[in-house]
């Protein structure tokens, strides 16, 4: 499987913070990457780097072959990269499947005009964006809910509901930040099924997770990092028992 | 002219200490400031007019009338949003900001109802002749003192927000009120003794006006709507000691202005002057709080 | 049975005019964005107007030079204006107002402080609503196209709006655009209707009306503007005999809008009536919920 998503040499300064440093990583369609690493290590920012949403002082990004260093975030989205994030960023006075047709139909940019017009190909597109955002409430057992206010949902839904805008969009990467936080244990199994169905579509995804054993069960292979570094990458039980790894989540043992 | 100056940034600037610092402690743009200002240079002007009372007497109960009505506008617009915590489409610096032109349009409503439409003036016998002589100018001592006045206002004011008890906790609660209240801090408290002070403020701000310019009417918040935001801005918002700078600036583009170029192109100024201020430098000078502002 | 709710032709056409306003306000507010700059573009297509028929020009010449200033000045004010919002963006807005005020007054070609006069009274009841409803029918449209569904998530949260593909920059831009076109309009429909037109009426009280219109009315949806700016217009000649009242009752009724029911009239509709609201709360093409019914889901 060749990477389709590779992002080379990213860093990126807030101030006096050296946030990220030259990061590498790469992304291919149906793998997993997980991506492990204390508090503060740099994580989010290098998401917030990866999808867009900040500008990398350096390095480069590259999807399908397009370069898509400092480009702007909607650019990144309408190619097909996705994210979530981790305090939930939600619409709270839209239903839900107002929010989602509302993604589904910026990311895939429809002619407004044509449908304004009444256009019959643009309306059968409309259409389409109609089923996919079933298909993507259906994916995280969301459908039931669809009238729902978003603000009314529960915590975990609104958790799936931050899968399910990926999944309106039609991604091809993922990027999912902290996406189990504060779910209770027995959703996890399903989760972990879930991110691994959409892997299997041929999404590439990068799972960001601080629950070890959730982090074994769903990803391939693991990237791990500290102080905005990456550490090292490789097959998830190798990169689990590095010693640097081990150190940097623990601390060393005092003798 | 510079004693112009100095007299137009006391007035100036009694006003916009009692904007800024509702703002920066209520995170509010309290848009019925402007109305509370008129009425209390109406108040003042009808109590001495009317009932014949004597200017210090008068003086007294507007600054306590400014107060009073500063915390009815908390307790009517601001604090059910607070509670509440105000969640809609808007972010909830807008919500208050609109309860509180709601209530700027009602104090309109009040102040032609009790004072009537037509232009009110302080008795001649109260209005005080004397003027001060600096150098080669003159000025009215009622500027000099409402200006001296101001600026020890202020000095005070930045004292006991930095150094006091009282300013920690008000300083504590702007931040963040929720954690303010885990150390005891009695939050609802001290915004209402914010509210008083900014009240107050204004009522200060419109007894200097009247007795400076001798007129007012339900009119009057109006001009200083607009141009309030440009005294708070230019010093930064949520800024104590930038309402000095803001009101001393502004007057003195508004004086000189006046003086040098034709009659009325000094409002131009002013406001083309607000509208750059917001696209370079938001925060103005001293700025605080850029939550609401440049991303 | 219109007399009786104090309706005539003056009224009626102040609600035309004033829904058109609202409207105008609405495409920023609906996208999230406090521009509240629309007096100002009143004032450039009610002065358009109101020269160029004194001047024995055409109404459509005014109109037209109109739109030509207030578009390009749209679209400047945006993007100059782009790394603000909230409170700051407002008062940046407002500041424009003022200016755009100031400006007419020091101007002695825009005839300053008097006001023009003998503007002909070329619009009619029938043609303002007219073109109350064929805006109505654009932005039906233009709500459940992508772009209303984009102008919907700005509003919510920036970022997810971005994150799901819109170009944000793009979007203020069109959105006030939008704005400044029916604003125009709007002031082009006053001119020709009231026959005089003078600085004082483009100002902070102007704005206010608006938003109370559409605050009242319901910010969410494009019709709750349109209520809004009747029931507010229609107030004032309700009660008449209570004229002094007047300001009691427009605070009065916003406040109670802010406090009670920030989401307006619509939102009242749009909630506390589902049945209701699935009809009106129209997504595009077919209704999610028939379709999933289809599904059987």
């Amino acid at each position: 499987m060749t990477s389709i998503f590779t992002a080379t040499e990213l860093s990126k300064r807030f101030g006096g913070v050296q946030a990220v440093v030259e990061a590498s990583l790469s992304l291919r369609q149906g793998v997993v990457s997980g991506l492990l690493g204390p508090n503060g290590a740099g994580k989010s920012t290098l998401v917030d780097l990866l999808s867009g949403q900040q500008r990398s002082d350096s390095g480069e990004i590259v999807l399908d072959g397009r370069r898509l260093t400092s480009q702007p975030a909607y650019h990144f989205a309408r190619l097909g990269v996705a994210r979530t994030f981790q305090t939930s960023r939600l619409t709270n006075n839209l239903t839900v499947s107002q929010a989602l047709q509302g993604v589904a139909c910026s990311s895939r940019h429809v002619s407004a005009w044509g449908y304004i017009l009444g256009a019959r190909r643009t309306r059968k597109l409309y259409g389409d964006v109609k089923r996919d955002v079933i298909s993507a409430l259906q994916a995280v057992d969301l459908h039931k809910a669809a009238r729902n206010y978003v603000r009314d949902l529960g915590w975990e839904q609104q958790r799936r509901l931050e899968i399910a805008r990926a999944l309106a969009m039609d991604c091809r990467v993922l990027l999912l930040d902290e996406p189990t936080a504060g779910m209770h244990a027995g959703s996890l199994p399903g989760f972990s099924a879930l991110i691994r169905s959409i892997a299997d579509r041929g999404v590439a995804v990068l799972l960001i997770e601080h629950n070890v054993a959730f982090m074994r069960a769903t990803a391939d292979e693991l990237y791990a990092m500290d102080a905005g570094q990456m550490l090292l990458n490789g097959r998830v039980a190798d990169v689990l028992s590095d010693s640097r790894v081990v150190s940097s989540y623990l601390g060393t043992a005092r003798q | 002219m510079t004693l112009d100056i100095v007299a137009l940034a006391g007035i100036y600037g009694m006003y916009a200490c009692g904007l800024t610092l509702v703002f920066g402690v209520l995170e509010v743009l309290n848009l019925a400031h402007a109305a509370t200002f008129a009425f209390c240079t109406l108040l003042a002007m009808y109590l001495t007019t009317t009932q014949a009372w004597p200017l210090w007497q008068a003086a007294l109960i507007t600054v306590l009338a400014g107060a009073v009505v500063a915390i009815a506008i908390d307790r009517i617009a601001f604090w059910p949003l607070r509670r509440r915590g105000a969640v809609t489409a808007w972010g909830k610096h807008i919500g208050p900001l609109l309860s509180s032109l709601a209530l700027a349009t009602i104090l309109l409503g009040v102040d032609q109802v009790a004072f009537g439409l037509d232009p009110r003036h302080f008795p001649d016998r109260v209005l005080p002749t004397a003027t001060l002589h600096l150098g080669s100018g003159a000025i009215p001592l009622v500027s000099a003192v409402s200006t001296a006045l101001f600026v020890v206002l202020v000095i005070a004011l930045t004292a006991a927000l930095r150094k006091t008890r009282w300013g920690l906790e008000v300083r504590a609660v702007a931040e963040q009120s929720t954690t303010a209240a885990l150390f005891g801090v009695n939050g609802e408290r001290r915004f209402i003794e914010t509210m008083a002070v900014s009240g107050a403020l204004a009522a200060l701000a419109g007894l200097a006006y009247g007795l400076t310019f001798n007129i007012a009417s339900p009119d009057t918040s109006s001009q200083l709507d607009v141009k309030g935001f440009a005294l708070v801005v230019l010093g930064g918002l949520g800024s104590v000691p930038g309402s000095l700078v803001g009101a001393t600036v502004i007057a003195a583009i508004e004086v000189s202005g006046a003086k040098w170029l034709p009659h009325g192109t000094e409002q131009l100024l002013v406001f083309g002057v607000l509208f750059l201020l917001l696209v370079v430098r938001p925060q103005g000078i001293f700025g605080t709080k850029i939550a609401a502002g440049a991303r | 049975m219109l007399s009786f709710l104090g309706v005539n032709d003056p009224v009626l056409l102040g609600m035309a005019v004033a829904a058109v306003s609202a409207l105008s306000f609405f495409a920023v507010f609906g996208a999230g964005q406090f521009n509240v700059s629309q007096p100002g573009f009143v004032a450039v297509g009610a002065y358009s107007v109101g020269l160029t028929t004194t001047n024995h020009m055409p109404i459509f010449v005014g109109v037209l030079i109109g739109l030509a200033i207030s578009l390009p000045l749209a679209a400047f004010l945006v993007l100059v204006t782009q790394r603000l919002s909230g409170v700051y963006l407002a008062i940046a807005t407002l500041a424009f107002v003022e200016l755009v005020q100031e400006i007419i007054i020091l101007t002695p070609a825009l005839k300053g402080p008097l006001g023009i006069y003998g503007i002909p009274l070329a619009l009619s009841p029938t043609s303002a609503w007219l073109i109350v409803v064929a805006v109505c029918l654009v932005f039906a449209q233009l709500m459940r196209s992508r772009i209303g569904l984009a102008m919907v998530l700005l509003r919510e949260d920036v970022i997810v709006a971005r994150g799901a593909g819109v170009n944000d920059r793009r979007l203020k831009v069109f959105t006030a655009c939008l704005s400044a076109t029916l604003a125009s309009a709007a002031g082009a429909m006053t001119a020709l209707s009231t026959s005089y037109i003078s600085p004082d009426e483009f100002s902070f009280a102007l704005l206010i009306a608006i938003m109370t219109a559409v605050i009242v009315g319901g910010s969410e949806r494009y019709w709750g503007a349109v209520i809004g700016a009747v029931i507010m217009t229609d107030l004032p000649e309700l009660t008449r005999a209570a004229s002094d009242y007047r300001p009691f009752m427009t605070g009065g009724i916003l406040l109670v809008a802010i406090l009670l029911a920030p989401e307006g009239i619509a939102g009242v509709v749009l909630r506390g009536r589902p049945r209701l609201a699935r009809r009106l709360n129209v997504s595009p093409g077919i209704t999610l919920a028939k379709a999933l019914r289809r599904q059987r889901v």
